[in-house]
């Protein structure tokens, strides 16, 4: 009898894979897909760009819509994997038709989704910061697959930058997981452009994945006392090391990358006594009015504060993805990825306020990332705009 | 640097320790790898994380909530899934994919309530450390190493000084016997449960408070499953030395070989290392018996 | 290529996959905490052999599969003469090594960023085709003397040897055979995604596998491969029900383990002598025999 059942279970299954939805009419809604982490480890980045996305999908619904239709937004979970990601992908373009995808947030899955979407021939549009993603290869650009903020390679180098210009500093030690690229790549541009500028990097130290205690990597580095110490990892790690970091007394300035910028960060640290003094690469400016409206707008919607940045990234990527369906006057996907390409001063929360496409690299032009300081009593400090044009 | 790093390796070495008294006490005395404990480190974690934030109980109150919470959630697990296959007189082996299970789920559920968030205590509780002779000793190391010790007295007074440390001896030297000689076997093996449970337990809120509270934490059975491994079977020492060796080899390799290939390295000296001394580190010769 | 095939490609994949966990585990009785490290192996061989050196398809899987087993006797020899558990730790070593070799030798694979480039060959018709010949390959196997003699180890390791069976080299050829089937899974993943990274094949990802055998039943190769495909399709299905999707898919094999701790399927095979008894009985099969005793739990 059990087995029955689930036999009963598995064809119901098979079933509804297999059930497929019709063709959209001209009233039907346009569907705009989010491929992100809603399970695992990362899951709270993955619901806080749900959340976003879903905030300015509704506005705009609010609003009117879109080429006078309404907006469809479907949020599926990719648990971290890339063959689930390109899973995902896959049933949005298929079964749901989704005319653009959002998202990933992480390097991995979206390097997976970009052959698969020249192949579907579906715009996605998120947050990867690997270059490789729109550039698998220099001079060659993957013509669906783009990004909407500074590559990860812009960021360790204006970090770099705001190290030797703005801290005076002459020695930098790194710290970075070699299993993750978000921070093996930061951790080298750093390094490359702090030495090319006449800084010296005295410690480099690459660890393993799954670390939790770095106190024998740290150890190495403080004897070598150097000016700053620059960790870019995620929030749980870069959490971890600051505090130990401190309990070894390490006291060298600490920057890190755009996932320090969060409330978790300072949680892993165990406290803003300890987070305190930490500089981060962030692409919003806190004091901004526009931003304020928004944690306001947020915070009426879901009965919680902001908890990550990752809202904006998907409150921006609507944003993005919208225009790019009006600019280009249908749902066609292939008119609106010649749309993204072609994104001109698009009012975003991110950067400067100003969205520019740059269809040679599928990466926006010259978008700008803040410099914060996590201040004694919890808030966040701006330091310096910094362009990466001026690298 | 050097003692700084000895240090360091004491500290790592003696949390592994701490996991993986409670996971060799199943393992030795029941025959069973039990992944389930990762389990029961995270319940721990989060039960005394959720008593000091929410309910604002002190810390020590909050310590024993999350011990007993973890205690009584591992004998739940033994007898949801671990008793119908003893009392269908099945192999040991099915409570395998049980235990990774509630692993798994455990982590999930915690995900999921704790929407993936990393939190921490309020107020930096027991954060800072302080300085010996140019040595930097966290404090919280410090409180881990007295409540460590304290807790493994606690334990083998109760093997050693109890009815039911002599029922689970007897039963940790022939289960069949010890049956025989009128041992309830379900009150040993949930009581054995139940120990490495408050064992967990203890672990989980100590972790909790050494790095932060967030959902994975249970990762970490994996390191206990080797210290408890290389300690090798037949008593608790083992798996406390097999802890520390474990965290030594990790800080010495990080420190003078490579820090990115360190779980490689120290793994395959651990694979030489049973290779050369099958018994383990402090394991008894046993024969197989036909 | 579309959605369903995707996820069928995947499924089928996995059963294959699997078939290797179920000859380690089901009938040898060797834990492997580490099969994911072969996958990658095998994928990584083929991905490298057609990126590098443009490869066709059927070279590229080949390289796979001899990479796979290449590196599984030199893993084998040292780890199979462990004690049994002991050797499930050192497939979790190995796992962990080889993590480390990718993510270490960046020049050849790219490192964390992972290998990309690979041409998406992969349909599901080869997938569908490898699995076959898979499963019948494993079901011969199980029925031939090396089949046999892998039982009777998993039974009783010492009276397996003195009816003259060799254990080592029995787990040895088991431990290899294994190998090469995850490695060619392998070599299809990597040309069915076109991208590999080292944290696709981590520890957890091997305990993944070993649920799936389990949950079907460890003795039983119909109710493994029977128990794969649920469990993907559901895992696929319950991508809908966004941050409650771990949870439910714990939840809904914890359920199943209580009710059938010895799996689902417990050790009933599919055969045409139960295909031909199936018009006179109601449907399913009939009495199903409880798993094999083995000496490993210390318990009348």
């Amino acid at each position: 009898m059990k087995r029955l059942i689930g036999l009963v279970l598995s064809l119901v299954l098979v079933g509804s894979l297999m059930a497929s939805v019709g063709a959209a009419a001209k009233d039907e809604p346009i569907v705009i897909g989010l491929i992100t982490a809603l399970t695992g480890p990362t899951s709270l980045w993955g619901t806080q760009e749900r959340n976003g996305a879903l905030l300015r999908a509704e506005e705009i619904n609010a609003a009117g819509g879109v080429l006078g239709r309404q907006i469809k937004f479907i949020a599926y979970d990719h648990k971290g994997s890339p063959a689930e990601g390109v899973n995902a992908y896959r049933k949005l373009v298929d079964q749901d038709r989704a005319c653009v995808v959002l998202g990933t947030h992480f390097s991995n899955i979206s390097l997976a989704i970009a052959p698969i979407a020249e192949q579907k021939r579906v715009p996605i549009l998120g947050q990867p910061m690997e270059p490789k993603v729109t550039m698998p290869a220099p001079g060659k650009v993957n013509r669906y697959s783009f990004l909407a903020q500074p590559s990860c390679i812009e960021q360790g180098q204006m970090m770099a930058r705001f190290a030797l210009e703005e801290l005076n500093a002459k020695t930098a030690a790194v710290l970075t997981d070699k299993a993750n690229s978000y921070s093996t790549s930061q951790a080298e541009a750093f390094r490359d452009y702090f030495q090319a500028h006449g800084g010296t990097v005295v410690a480099y130290i690459e660890y393993a994945g799954g670390t939790v205690d770095f106190k024998a990597q740290l150890t190495q580095i403080k004897p070598k006392d150097p000016d700053v110490l620059y960790l870019p990892q995620y929030a749980q790690a870069g959490g971890m090391q600051v505090k130990q970091a401190r309990e070894l007394g390490i006291d060298a300035v600490i920057l890190g990358s755009n996932s320090l910028s969060d409330p978790p960060f300072v949680n892993a640290c165990g406290g803003i006594e300890v987070a305190k003094g930490v500089h981060f690469m962030f692409n919003v400016d806190f004091s901004d009015p526009r931003f304020a409206s928004f944690l306001k707008n947020y915070e009426k919607r879901f009965g919680e504060p902001v908890v990550t940045y990752h809202t904006l990234f998907g409150y921006d990527d609507m944003t993005l993805a919208v225009t790019a369906i009006k600019n280009a006057g249908s749902t066609d996907p292939e008119k609106i990825r010649d749309a993204i390409e072609n994104l001109k001063d698009v009012p975003i929360l991110m950067g400067d306020g100003k969205f520019t496409m740059n269809p040679k690299t599928h990466r926006p032009v010259n978008m700008p990332s803040w410099v914060f300081r996590w201040e004694p009593d919890g808030t966040r400090k701006p330091i310096k705009l910094m362009y990466p044009a001026e690298l | 640097m050097f003692f700084q790093q000895l240090l360091n390796g004491i500290s790592v070495g003696s949390m592994y320790s701490l996991l993986a008294v409670g996971f060799s006490l199943v393992y030795n005395i029941l025959g069973i790898v039990n992944f389930s404990h990762g389990a029961m480190i995270a319940i721990g974690t989060y039960l005394s994380y959720w008593c000091v934030r929410y309910l604002r109980f002190p810390v020590p109150l909050a310590l024993v909530i999350a011990v007993i919470g973890a205690g009584l959630a591992s004998m739940g697990t033994e007898r949801a899934t671990l008793r119908p296959l003893r009392r269908r007189g099945q192999s040991s082996v099915f409570f395998f994919i049980a235990s990774l299970t509630v692993f798994n789920l455990v982590a999930a559920l915690l995900t999921y309530i704790s929407k993936g968030n990393i939190e921490s205590y309020p107020s930096a509780f027991l954060t800072g450390s302080f300085t010996f002779r140019g040595l930097m000793i966290p404090r919280i190391d410090v409180v881990m190493l007295v409540i460590a010790i304290l807790s493994l007295m606690c334990l083998t007074y109760v093997l050693f000084r109890t009815r039911i440390g002599l029922a689970i001896r007897a039963a940790s030297y022939n289960l069949k016997a010890a049956q025989l000689m009128g041992i309830n076997i379900d009150w040993v093996v949930a009581g054995t449960f139940l120990m490495a449970g408050l064992l967990a337990g203890i672990g989980g809120s100590l972790l909790g408070v050494k790095y932060a509270v967030y959902a994975d934490i249970g990762n970490m059975v994996f390191k206990a499953f080797f210290s408890c491994m290389v300690g090798g079977l037949g008593n608790l020492t083992g798996a406390i030395w097999g802890g520390l060796l474990i965290g030594l080899l990790e800080t010495f390799t990080c420190a003078y070989i490579s820090s990115s290939v360190s779980p490689a390295i120290t793994f395959t000296v651990l694979i030489v290392l049973l290779l050369l001394r099958p018994q383990g580190l402090s394991g008894r010769v046993t024969e197989e018996k036909i | 290529m579309s959605f369903l095939e995707g996820v069928l490609i995947n499924v089928f994949i996995l059963v294959i996959i699997t078939q290797g966990v179920y000859l380690l585990t089901g009938m040898t009785g060797l834990f492997s905490l580490g099969q994911a490290a072969f996958v990658a192996t095998g994928a990584y061989a083929a991905g490298i052999v057609a990126t590098r050196y443009q490869a066709p398809f059927l070279l590229s899987l080949a390289a796979g599969v001899v990479a796979s087993v290449v590196v599984s006797l030199v893993v084998g020899y040292p780890s199979l003469k462990l004690r049994r558990v002991h050797f499930s730790l050192a497939t979790i070593a190995f796992g962990y090594g080889i993590e480390s070799i990718l993510n270490v030798s960046t020049g050849i694979t790219g490192g964390a960023i992972g290998l990309i480039g690979i041409p998406n060959i992969t349909r599901l018709w080869h997938v569908l085709l490898a699995a076959f010949l898979t499963i019948a390959l494993v079901r011969n196997f199980k029925l031939c003397r090396y089949g046999r003699a892998c039982v009777s180890t998993r039974t009783d390791e010492v009276a397996a040897q003195v009816y003259g069976v060799n254990a080592f080299v029995t787990k040895e050829i088991v431990f290899a055979f294994a190998a090469g089937i995850s490695g060619l899974a392998g070599g299809l993943l990597a040309f069915y995604l076109g991208y590999l990274s080292p944290d696709m094949f981590g520890i957890p990802i091997s305990a993944e596998y070993l649920i799936m055998v389990f949950f079907g039943g460890l003795y039983s190769q119909t109710g493994v491969i029977l128990g794969t495909i649920f469990l993907a399709l559901l895992m696929e299905m319950l991508r809908a029900t966004a941050e409650l999707r771990m949870v439910l898919y714990c939840t809904i094999i914890l359920i199943f383990i209580i009710f059938r701790p010895t799996g689902v399927f417990g050790t009933w095979e599919f055969s045409r002598a139960w295909l031909a008894g199936l018009s006179g009985r109601a449907f399913g099969p009939g009495v199903v025999k409880e798993g094999v005793k083995d000496n490993g739990f210390k318990q009348a």
